[in-house]
């Protein structure tokens, strides 16, 4: 049994002389949910990206799933992130691929199984979504909002252990964060994954946390439960 | 364009050659010419600078508009190492082209040089033919595929790399599109110089 699926050891991060995160350390166990809070330009991008592998830390070590991350190792390295779901501001689809094949490449290259086949497997998570009206359709085809239901829909279908989206109130409207929360609920009850969100909105700390991290000056300055939170933001 | 560009670039050639036999008269050594000049060294070369024109600038192009709109962080985030999923698609398909392209040049341009030796001279279709087959061996045709693989294969890396160096901004993208350009033609250019050096010297 893995205690953490995510270890944040002393991690920093800086560009040039700019330090953006420093001694920052946490964990993620199975089932947990993390919420990052921090006003904006607080680099909480930056630990997120690092979290995801995205981007390597200057100081310090990452663990998942016990493991510190190699980014040296291509092959690990790019394995590992087939366990990683991660939804931020910059994350797009393949532009030249319809939202079928960006939601099934991942199956395709790794399992080398044909597009109907992933499709017909795909079927619940498609409905889930609202995505089978434009599935032949280009990201340029669709609106906005469907790009973004379609990114979501290609990290759950990754089965990932650990989920980390950034914000993910903006990219959808009440009625969809509600079939989003629903989505993530099932997942954390089947496979018992870990989420780190950032967010700044309190109605998600209510609905979501079990723990907050606050982020200031690149620094952790709180980390406590939901309702020590709410109470101190009271 | 290929047949078109290969029909004048052996009509030339002829007209060149033709220009410099009449003076000592031995036009029946017209096929041998040819061979030297178009099957052996130019060619490939033209072949690949087409290439270069049509796919390479274009190759450049995608994988830097890629870069610019996050597909490659997207295609990595799916645990697909983009460098693998975007060249060797291109890499295959652009080296069955060059080499397929290669035998269509040398034959329109072998019939651009009849056309202008039979206005010219009135040599036989025949004659021509035997002419060139006297001339030309099995190594000068290995020889051509082999130019042709290893300039498909610059021509790859070279666009790709370009590409990829866009990063994420746009505004270096023209610059890649020219820079790739011109460093695929003096690659060729040294590739196709130690090649031919190496088996015809």
């Amino acid at each position: 049994m893995i205690k953490y699926l995510l270890e944040c050891k002393g991690i920093g991060y800086k560009i040039g002389k700019n330090v953006f995160l420093e001694d920052i350390n946490f964990t993620l166990s199975p089932g947990q949910r993390v919420v990052l809070f921090s006003e904006s330009h607080q680099a909480a991008s930056f630990l997120l990206q690092i979290c995801s592998t995205l981007i390597r830390p200057t100081k310090g070590a990452l663990f998942i799933e016990g493991l510190e991350v190699d980014y040296k190792d291509q092959e690990e390295y790019l394995n590992l992130k087939t366990r990683l779901a991660f939804v931020d501001k910059k994350s797009t689809l393949i532009q030249n691929l319809s939202i079928i094949e960006n939601i099934a490449l991942a199956s395709a290259y790794h399992e080398n199984r044909s597009l109907e086949e992933i499709q017909i497997q795909l079927e619940p998570i498609i409905e889930m979504f609202s995505l089978k009206s434009i599935l032949h359709l280009r990201p340029a085809e669709v609106d906005p909002a469907a790009n973004s239901r379609a990114l979501y829909a290609i990290e759950v279908v990754k089965k990932p252990v650990v989920i980390i989206f950034d914000q993910p109130e903006n990219d959808f409207n009440e009625s969809d964060r509600y079939y989003l929360f629903n989505i993530l609920h099932t997942l954390r009850e089947d496979r018992d994954c870990g989420y780190i969100i950032y967010t700044r909105s309190r109605s998600m700390i209510e609905k979501w946390a079990d723990v907050i991290i606050v982020l200031k000056d690149g620094l952790i300055t709180q980390q406590v439960d939901k309702d020590s939170f709410l109470l101190s933001r009271k | 364009m290929l047949g078109i560009i290969g029909v004048i670039f052996g009509a030339l050639v002829i007209i060149q050659i033709l220009a410099q036999l009449s003076r000592v008269g031995i036009s029946e050594a017209l096929g041998q010419f040819l061979v030297v000049i178009v099957i052996r060294e130019l060619g490939p070369l033209i072949t690949a600078v087409i290439v270069i024109l049509y796919s390479g600038t274009a190759m450049a192009t995608e994988v830097g508009y890629m870069t610019v709109l996050g597909d490659m962080r997207a295609i990595a985030m799916r645990g697909i190492d983009p460098v693998h999923f975007v060249a060797v698609p291109r890499l295959i398909g652009t080296t069955i082209a060059m080499v397929c392209l290669l035998i269509y040049f040398d034959m329109v341009a072998l019939l651009g040089g009849f056309i202008v030796s039979r206005l010219f001279t009135g040599i036989p279709f025949y004659a021509f033919i035997m002419g060139v087959a006297a001339s030309i061996g099995a190594s000068d045709i290995i020889i051509g595929f082999i130019k042709a693989i290893f300039f498909a294969a610059i021509i790859v890396v070279i666009c790709l790399y370009r590409g990829f160096q866009v990063g994420g901004e746009i505004t270096r993208l023209p610059r890649a599109i020219s820079k790739s350009a011109m460093d695929c033609f003096l690659a060729l250019l040294i590739v196709d110089l130690i090649i031919s050096g190496i088996f015809y010297l």
